[in-house]
């Protein structure tokens, strides 16, 4: 009979990883994967709405033949929509689908911290001049300046051989 | 780097495809919210085009219900409004009204149709499904008429006609106590059956509208008023009928109103299309009336579904 006082050693298989800063090209193709999915069906809302303003459909298409004012009304909209998307994603699971199809991830403690990692998405002055110091840092660092400073890496686990 | 131990009996506190399935959900919401309440602030201005389209549809008048769930009226201060703006930008080239409508109130129809003249941008009449009376004569106001070969179209006449009750409030005891001063002041009323000279007095009325009507039309599409006197019995033409009668220019659609205007302007055609613009508060009126209207009809049909049937035997 076994004793629940004595700890026993099952010899289960154990898996050992490596955790290191996302490589560039896996962030990049995220990226890309995360925001086709927010154009394509996050915003397609709006593509009802500009059909009465324009004779186009395409959110691009639109963005690039309104009206100032109303083109300000799409970005800060769409800004707002594609931060929620990623600062949701990246505080409650950990990572965006995005990210999940090439296995990188974050852990994000608060959901201030999601939304400061992400301000620089918002397409407005002054948050679009982040967007400069933010590929400046990824291509000197491998973290871009908000991961540092709300200290929120996005990383990648490799998985190791055992020998 | 650094290495660390896996435990795969590890449990997820959250099931990732439920965390991921609320958070689209969610957003799709936000986002529906926002492109919705974004089109109700949007002015016109910020459209682009160089035609403006401008639509009459449903029932002229001058106040109009701004029913932006099922737009049945065309109020006559908004379209003037409308063409009036369409007149001072200067990106707008021409002025398309698309018209769907059996008419309405006359000095509305009347008050569109002289603005309509007035400008002094090329305008275009596309009579779509119904360009009836008062729209029609909205319609005389253009410089060029293109109807669809079964559009109805016409019906130069005036309607003044009622219900009366008199004999109604007679079988059920009730009394219309007249008080006026002025014999013809309750003139109309349905309370009281019309006398010989009121109804003289009414065709009067009637006939001076109708002969108006028959003038301006006479003008706008220089025609003789008998030509037109002999069609304004107050019967719809089909399109191709109203093109031999001279009350439409041409027969066609989009099509050719783009043709038409591309020739005139030698340039391509952009429809700008003006709306009439609904206050936040009009749209919770229009919506809380209209669950209201669904609630009511829903008990209605329940009330009705549960009475018995009368039964029959021999």
């Amino acid at each position: 009979m076994m004793n629940p006082n004595q700890e026993y050693n099952l010899n289960l298989p154990q898996q050992h990883i490596i955790i290191m800063n996302a490589p560039l090209l896996r962030r990049a193709v995220a990226f890309a994967i995360d925001i086709a999915f927010i154009l394509i069906f996050l915003l397609e809302p709006f593509s009802v709405f500009f059909k009465s303003a324009t004779s186009s459909q395409s959110f691009l298409e639109t963005l690039f033949t309104i009206h100032p004012g109303l083109a300000t009304i799409l970005l800060a909209s769409s800004g707002l929509i594609t931060v929620l998307y990623f600062s949701l994603f990246e505080y409650f699971a950990g990572q965006t689908p995005g990210m999940n199809l090439v296995n990188i991830k974050t852990n994000i403690p608060t959901f201030s911290k999601a939304i400061v990692r992400n301000i620089y998405l918002i397409p407005l002055t002054p948050f679009n001049l982040l967007l400069i110091i933010e590929l400046w840092y990824l291509f000197r660092t491998k973290q871009r300046f908000t991961e540092r400073f709300t200290n929120t890496p996005t990383l990648y686990s490799m998985p190791l051989e055992d020998n | 780097m650094k290495t660390q131990e896996k435990n795969q009996s590890q449990e997820r506190k959250h099931n990732p495809w439920i965390v991921a399935l609320a958070i689209i959900a969610g957003l799709l919401m936000l986002s529906t919210l926002m492109a919705g309440c974004a089109s109700l602030f949007v002015d016109d201005a910020y459209k682009t085009g160089n035609v403006a389209l401008i639509n009459v549809a449903g029932e002229i008048s001058y106040s109009g219900q701004t029913n932006p769930l099922q737009t049945t009226s065309s109020s006559a201060q908004h379209v003037i409004d409308q063409l009036k703006d369409a007149q001072e930008n200067d990106e707008i080239k021409a002025i398309v009204l698309k018209i769907n409508s059996a008419g309405g109130a006359p000095v509305a129809s009347a008050h569109i149709m002289e603005t309509v003249a007035k400008t002094d941008k090329p305008t275009i009449a596309w009579i779509s499904e119904l360009g009836a009376s008062g729209a029609y004569w909205v319609a005389t106001g253009a410089d060029h008429i293109i109807a669809h070969d079964i559009s109805m179209v016409g019906s130069i006449g005036v309607i003044g006609s009622y219900l009366e009750f008199s004999e109604f409030l007679e079988e059920h005891n009730i009394t219309y106590n007249r008080q006026v001063a002025g014999q013809y002041k309750d003139m109309g009323t349905p309370f009281k059956e019309m006398t010989t000279a009121e109804q003289y007095k009414t065709r009067q009325l009637l006939d001076t509208m109708h002969d108006y009507f028959i003038s301006s039309v006479a003008q706008q599409r220089n025609l003789s008023k008998e030509e037109v006197a002999s069609i304004a019995t107050g019967e719809l033409f089909l399109g191709m009928q109203a093109k031999e009668k001279n009350l439409v220019d041409q027969l066609g659609g989009e099509t050719q109103v783009k043709t038409y205007l591309q020739n005139i302007l030698n340039e391509s055609i952009d429809f700008r299309t003006y709306t009439q613009k609904t206050s936040v508060f009009n749209l919770l009126q229009s919506l809380s009336s209209s669950m209201g209207e669904q609630i009511g009809s829903s008990l209605g049909k329940t009330v009705l579904e549960e009475q018995p049937q009368a039964q029959f035997s021999y």
